[in-house]
């Protein structure tokens, strides 16, 4: 063979392999690609060289708010995606920002001009945008990005210039709302943006937490990504159940199987949210991980996380979908992280459990007229990040409150994993807030590892009889606990995080890991805490690590990028053992998924910076992106 | 009543106490970034606040040990300075702040330069 013919077969060797690699530095979804995996094929930046990252750009948004004046606080949760050569980034104030990847400069910005009111949340949320290209479409609108609102609105604008798409909805702007059930106590807010499969949008949506029994039944729904038109709906509860229930929602990102034409949907928990006696029929979709058809809507299969769930424990994030190579052949799997740490690893064809699942009994429930699962899902592996029984009180914290600690614990009702809510007050733990969030874990479909972090937290979960609870104020946050009404239920709702009186946790640290587990074997790999807790500026030492919002991204050069943590820094972990080889402190906690792309031959890291008053009362507005310096 | 220092030890104890609170008054400076600079990590807390007051009381310590004559009162100053010094920096160490450790060691030294001076 001539050396031309020889140039000639190697240069055509390489196209696909370029392809391919040019298709995976892309990051053209919140979670990078439609499988939720979290994985840049970026090898740029590496574990030798990580330490050299600089800051390459960074923008303020100017949509903040502290809650202090007439506009609610903001929680900035939003993965900026890159897509048609630009990086599309949604923010509280639902405005999109289409700026330069290299440079950060401003290209065009939308605004909504929706009202910034606290209709659902009792914050203003945005987890960004979402991007649908149109494979016959030429000209404008041929390339759409879609923005939500907490009004249960869905925008569609040009990619290229922001201006509305006309085609779409009304001038541009679908009314979710529509679909509400018409006496509905809160519209089907728009935080988490839409999924995107082949040409058709799917829709799940936020409520209202804890403040009724009835409210809308979960539903997620397929829309014409270019007219806005619907063309199948799901339900998770069963017609005949309105007055009851509701809820049972998918208010978190999805996952699709392009391949396999399938949808996974992470379905939350049923309303009441801590009482489960005005629903004790089965709601066998609620609080599972459920496979859809993604062209008819049709339910493929479900597994049930948590049977008659009472302690709130949503399915959280989309699952993780990935071929766990093994040496006859791989296993399409999905991974499925859950608020009680346990990471559910299922065939993702049919459901079925890759390690085994065991039914344990569990806690009976002393409330009246409540009836609590006798058992509930306990997969075998991979470990837990958070143990059946809880870590027990913290010396220090104990000692600072004179026994305050132990006195508290005395007084409330702890058996295990899974103990019910109760008069006295439950211990939870995990509580409502922890351990695997919404960001969900990154994998390595190389190697099979899944990287997660989790948060450990104790909080206490008391009923309170409606007579005593008509005398009592409602108020309260997710961040800060307080009381909720569940109206509707004979019990109002007292949540709390076991603190003592000079806010120190009362259980042992770590407050928040992060784990590596192969997905080959089931077995986790390392454990670290990962963050630092921050009071009043002080910071605690890292073996406590911190509770944590946001999730992670792995590179295929074997890093891992995350912010998540309350000490408002982000990290690069070395993915072999957990080790910080690079921090940078940013304005706000980063509660987010980081973007990590190649653009013109450079690899950036992009994270948008807004805070969570979950973990902390600090907002902010900057996305910042990082980068190795320019040679 | 205790003796007048001769003008050579006055101005030797004056030096000492001035250069003591030249690293202080950087450390003040330092501490008021973190407090007011956003994304410091300590920017508007309480503990970036208290350094501010930590920083502020040894600069002016440092300048008032200086110029006093031996007495109580300075040696009360001049142990509170130890005192607060050590206690600014264990906020500092808790607050991530390197630099102001850094200067706050460096007040701690000259102290001690100052003590010999002064004895």
């Amino acid at each position: 063979m001539s050396s031309k013919y020889t140039l000639t077969a190697a240069l055509l060797a390489l196209i696909p392999t370029s392809a391919a690699l040019a298709q995976q530095d892309q990051w053209t979804n919140f979670h990078g690609n439609a499988m939720a995996q979290k994985y840049s094929a970026s090898e740029q930046i590496t574990p030798e060289n990580v330490h050299k990252l600089e800051k390459a750009w960074e923008i303020h948004t100017g949509d903040v708010s502290d809650g202090s004046g007439d506009i609610p606080g903001t929680v900035w949760s939003a993965t900026p995606i890159l897509a048609n050569d630009l990086l599309y980034v949604g923010t509280p104030f639902y405005r999109v920002y289409a700026v330069q990847p290299d440079t950060g400069e401003v290209v065009w910005t939308y605004d909504p001009e929706t009202a910034l009111e606290p209709l659902t949340q009792p914050e203003l949320k945005n987890r960004g945008v979402s991007y649908w290209e149109d494979p016959e479409g030429t000209g404008p609108c041929a390339k759409r990005v879609y923005i939500g609102t907490m009004d249960a609105h869905l925008h569609a604008l040009d990619a290229d210039t922001g201006e509305l798409c006309q085609d779409f909805g009304e001038n541009g702007i679908l009314n979710v709302n529509q679909w509400n059930k018409p006496d509905a106590n809160f519209p089907l807010s728009q935080l988490q943006p839409p999924t995107v499969f082949r040409d058709k949008l799917l829709l799940g949506w936020a409520g209202k937490d804890w403040y009724s029994v009835e409210n809308p039944l979960g539903s997620v729904f397929a829309i014409d990504a270019r007219t806005g038109e619907r063309e199948w709906s799901f339900y998770s509860i069963p017609e005949g159940y309105e007055g009851t229930t509701g809820t049972a929602n998918v208010w978190t990102a999805m996952s699709v199987d392009e391949e396999n034409g399938l949808v996974y949907v992470p379905v939350s928990s049923p309303s009441a949210d801590y009482y489960g006696g005005t629903r004790l029929e089965e709601i066998p979709l609620a609080t599972s991980v459920t496979a859809l058809n993604g062209d008819t809507g049709e339910v493929e299969w479900s597994r049930q996380l948590v049977h008659h769930d009472i302690w709130d424990y949503d399915t959280v994030s989309a699952p993780t979908l990935v071929d766990i190579p093994g040496e006859g052949g791989s296993t399409p799997a999905l991974v499925q992280p859950t608020k009680m740490g346990f990471a559910f690893v299922l065939n993702r064809l049919t459901g079925e459990p890759v390690f085994p699942i065991e039914e344990r009994e569990v806690p009976a429930s002393d409330i009246e007229g409540e009836e609590a699962s006798p058992t509930q899902p306990f997969p075998t592996l991979p470990e837990p990040t958070m143990g059946d029984d809880w870590d027990g009180i913290f010396g220090l914290a104990d000692i600072a409150s004179f026994g305050g600690c132990s006195r508290r614990l005395e007084e409330l009702r702890y058996d295990g994993r899974y103990t019910p809510p109760s008069l006295e007050g439950t211990l939870a733990f995990p509580g409502t807030a922890g351990g695997m969030q919404w960001g969900g874990g990154a994998v390595d479909p190389e190697t099979g590892i899944f990287y997660i972090n989790s948060s450990r937290i104790a909080q206490i979960f008391q009923l309170i009889e409606r007579e005593e609870y008509a005398n009592l104020t409602t108020g309260g946050s997710e961040a800060e606990g307080g009381l909720f009404p569940m109206e509707g239920a004979p019990y109002g709702f007292r949540l709390s995080t076991f603190l003592n009186a000079m806010g120190m946790p009362c259980w042992k640290p770590p407050y928040g890991i992060m784990t590596a587990i192969d997905l080959k074997t089931g077995k986790n790999l390392w454990e670290v805490p990962f963050g630092q807790v921050q009071k009043w500026g002080f910071y605690m030492p890292e073996s406590w690590g911190s509770p944590t919002i946001g999730g992670p991204v792995v590179t295929a050069s074997g890093l891992i990028f995350i912010g998540a943590s309350m000490d408002a820094r982000v990290r690069a972990l070395d993915a072999s053992n957990g080790e910080v080889l690079w921090k940078a402190q940013v304005e706000a906690p980063a509660v987010s998924i980081p973007a990590v792309y190649d653009y013109e031959g450079r690899q950036y890291v992009v994270f948008a910076v807004g805070g969570n008053s979950i973990i902390k009362p600090q907002v902010g507005d900057q996305l910042i992106a990082f980068a190795l310096p320019e040679e | 009543m205790p003796a007048r220092l001769s003008p050579p030890n006055r101005a030797r104890e004056e030096l000492a106490g001035n250069l003591m609170a030249v690293p202080a008054a950087i450390g003040l400076v330092i501490a008021a970034v973190a407090f007011f600079r956003p994304g410091s990590g300590v920017d508007g807390t309480p503990g970036a606040a208290l350094a501010i007051l930590g920083m502020l009381a040894l600069t002016v310590a440092a300048l008032l040990a200086g110029r006093m004559q031996p007495g109580r009162l300075r040696t009360f100053i001049t142990v509170m300075i130890l005192i607060g010094g050590l206690l600014t920096l264990l906020c500092a160490w808790f607050l991530m702040q390197g630099w102001l450790m850094l200067t706050i060691v460096l007040t701690l030294a000259i102290w001690l330069i100052f003590i010999l001076v002064a004895r």
